[in-house]
């Protein structure tokens, strides 16, 4: 079967601009497919320019090429702390539309009592998480935030070190969106 | 110079951001009542099997490592969740069990409630702990609206005194609200014609520590803290709000804005990093609707070449360029750091009954096993109907299996109705290309679009490869006759 010769040809040899966008860049999935936005505007740098959607886990080198991203391992899992609404008991005490432990913030501090100068020892990786929960069971709900702690590697024993809950005098304030900030009252470290 | 302050080795002021400092008290017997009523560990039920727990676990024996274990009371609460106590009666507390002096039992020290200094973006800088205080900008302590008269101070810069490292607890948490209600030598308001809460703190040098301020860009403190010179930065970019922890990288201080990242390097200037990339893109929680989350904007990191910033995307400083993870489905990153094995860790925001990865790992030495690329609609198609004849690519495989590479084409017709796309498929088998080669294929039948986008998805059947790589893709095209359009 004969098909006509190219006459022209459209080349992508450098794709090192990476990722351009717009506002449509506010979208926090790597692998939305939807069309909107995607007939954009002239983009400075030409083909070899990437869109927001469907761009992900690759790079370029210095010759342009595109290549590989380190790859991801799952680490650790933890289900919904503390415990979710799978645990005894709690059915009800998470409000549905939340159930969910927000992660706020997170280190890794390095096992100082461990080998020193080890490149392949473990460290520590302290995490704070937020939830909300109705110690009532009704529509009151309080703000508590939970440290734990895991390891990067070996047994990965888990301490628990820190609860916080947020202690208020007006009930309900929490259904409301001028609650948004949350505000800690009250800290324990629990070991 | 390196500064050592509780084991953690400080080069210039290296960030922490644990503070081991110790305050101590009890937990009041209803609030255990309470957590054991509602909270179940996986470790244990109850909280008195919890420090049990800590004290014979085989990993951690002896007074020394159980110290370092619970060496974390003040951990940083950036963003909305650093309004830590209750100004007016000041009741923010801290505990600590077990005690310091004494694991594994109730500290000797006097159980004194300690007022909280609403801290946030903690720095090590000059032996000290350097931070930013919140004291100033709440409106009323309870946010329902009707409390106290309003008021509008800055937010405070706040330091500890200078510590010779871990001494027992001896670098202790400030005890008070600094330059208010503690002792004001510690509490440093730097800017104070720009009210506005602080947004990002780094420390550059020994005696360099910038201040970014949510509006009216920044300041610089230099020389000792305690007798510091003051420099307004007016054309740093404000941070518009948002709090972050930035990264120290080689191309200068990394932090965020609500117009992008900046990285500053010690100029009158702060420089954008992502012109390329409009907004507030690198926000994590943007789709977020329940009003609970008001977390930190995240925690960056400078991971080799990359600069790692929430919502999963980072910066190749190699390339200038914007790149993204695909991460946890659904559940963005807010959180990167480093282990001593220079492996990343990327934290999503969030568990939930479908996502329990509390972390996922990232090493240099182990590249994806597939990956997607997408282009914006080629230049040459915008506009014009183009007919795709064929397709070439110049690509490199070396597995142990087999690798797929698929090109995809979309595009729309003259009426601006989307064109079915056409998948080209390659197979390139087992090590079968140890050096760069070239791939042919036909398009058939021909692809006819205009405003033709190209995805690339590549990946590899063996886990122990890595994606290919992908030096050049080449299309044969020729110009497409239109149909008449119906209207």
């Amino acid at each position: 079967m004969m098909m006509a010769a190219p006459t022209e040809y459209i080349e992508i040899n450098d794709f090192s601009p990476g990722i351009h966008g717009d506002y449509n860049a506010s979208g926090n999935s790597s692998t939305n497919t939807t069309n909107v936005g995607t007939l954009r505007g002239a983009i400075p740098a030409g083909n070899g320019a990437a869109t927001v959607e469907n761009t992900y886990d690759c790079t370029a080198d210095l010759t342009g090429a595109l290549i590989p991203l380190p790859r991801a391992t799952n680490g650790v899992t933890q289900q919904v702390l503390p415990g979710g609404n799978t645990q005894a008991g709690q059915t009800t005490r998470m409000p549905a539309s939340m159930n969910a432990s927000y992660l706020l913030d997170a280190v890794i501090v390095p096992d100082t009592y461990g080998a020193a100068n080890d490149p392949t020892g473990f460290d520590r990786i302290y995490t704070v998480w937020n939830y909300r929960y109705s110690p009532a069971n009704d529509s009151t709900y309080s703000t508590f935030v939970h440290g734990r702690q895991y390891r990067t590697g070996g047994s990965l024993p888990l301490y628990d070190f820190l609860f916080a809950k947020y202690t208020h005098a007006w009930p309900g304030q929490f259904a409301s969106a001028s609650m948004a900030k949350v505000r800690l009252a009250t800290l324990y470290a629990i070991s | 110079m390196a500064l050592g302050v509780a084991g953690c080795v400080l080069a210039g002021g290296a960030l922490t951001n644990i503070v081991p400092g110790w305050a101590t008290g009890a937990i009041p017997a209803n609030e255990i009542a309470n957590l054991t009523s509602y909270y179940s560990s996986p470790q244990s039920s109850t909280l008195t099997n919890w420090i049990i727990t800590a004290n014979t676990t085989t990993d951690y024996t002896g007074i020394a490592t159980i110290r370092s274990i619970f060496q974390v009371p003040a951990i940083h609460f950036s963003g909305e969740h650093t309004a830590i106590g209750n100004l007016t009666t000041v009741s923010g507390k801290w505990y600590t069990i077990p005690s310091n002096t004494s694991p594994g039992s109730t500290d000797a020290r006097a159980a004194t409630d300690v007022a909280l200094s609403r801290s946030y973006l903690l720095a090590a800088y000059q032996t000290r702990v350097v931070y930013a205080s919140a004291y100033g900008t709440y409106s009323n302590q309870l946010g329902n609206g009707v409390g106290p008269v309003q008021i509008a101070f800055d937010d405070v810069i706040a330091y500890t005194a200078p510590t010779a490292g871990d001494a027992g607890g001896a670098f202790a948490f400030p005890e008070s609200v600094p330059g208010v209600w503690g002792n004001p030598q510690f509490g440093l308001i730097a800017g104070d014609d720009q009210t506005a809460r602080i947004g990002a703190i780094g420390v550059v040098a020994a005696d360099q520590l910038l201040i970014v301020k949510a509006r009216d860009g920044g300041v610089v403190i230099s020389g000792s803290i305690n007798n510091p010179s003051i420099r307004r930065m007016p054309y740093v970019e404000s941070t518009h709000g948002v709090v972050c922890q930035g990264a120290m990288t080689p191309v200068g201080l990394v932090y965020g804005s609500k117009t992008g990242i900046f990285a500053w390097s010690g100029g009158d200037t702060a420089v954008k990093l992502s012109p390329q990339i409009d907004g507030f893109f690198w926000n994590h929680a943007q789709n977020i609707t329940d009003d609970i989350y008001m977390a930190n904007r995240g925690r960056m990191a400078y991971w080799n070449e990359y600069v790692m910033v929430p919502n999963n995307y980072l910066f190749n400083t190699r390339i200038s360029s914007w790149w993204r993870l695909s991460g946890v489905s659904g559940v963005p990153y807010n959180v990167y750091d480093i282990d001593r094995q220079d492996r990343l860790f990327a934290f999503p925001y969030k568990l939930t009954p479908t996502q329990n990865v509390l972390y996922q790992i990232y090493d240099q030495a182990l590249m994806a096993q597939s990956y997607s690329w997408q282009s914006h609609p080629l230049v040459e198609t915008r506009g014009r109907k183009t007919s795709f004849q064929e397709v070439r690519m110049v690509v490199t495989h070396k597995g142990v299996g087999a690798a797929t590479i698929t090109v995809t084409l979309t595009g729309y017709d003259e009426n601006g109705t989307a064109v079915t796309p056409v998948n080209i498929v390659f197979t390139l088998a087992a090590n079968s290309l140890a050096v760069p080669k070239l791939l042919y294929k036909d398009i058939v039948p021909n692809f006819q679009a205009e405003y033709v986008q190209v995805r690339i998805q590549v990946s590899c059947a063996n886990s122990a490869d890595a994606a290919p790589k992908v030096h050049s893709i080449k299309f044969g095209t020729r110009d497409s006759a239109r149909t008449i359009r119906s209207s």
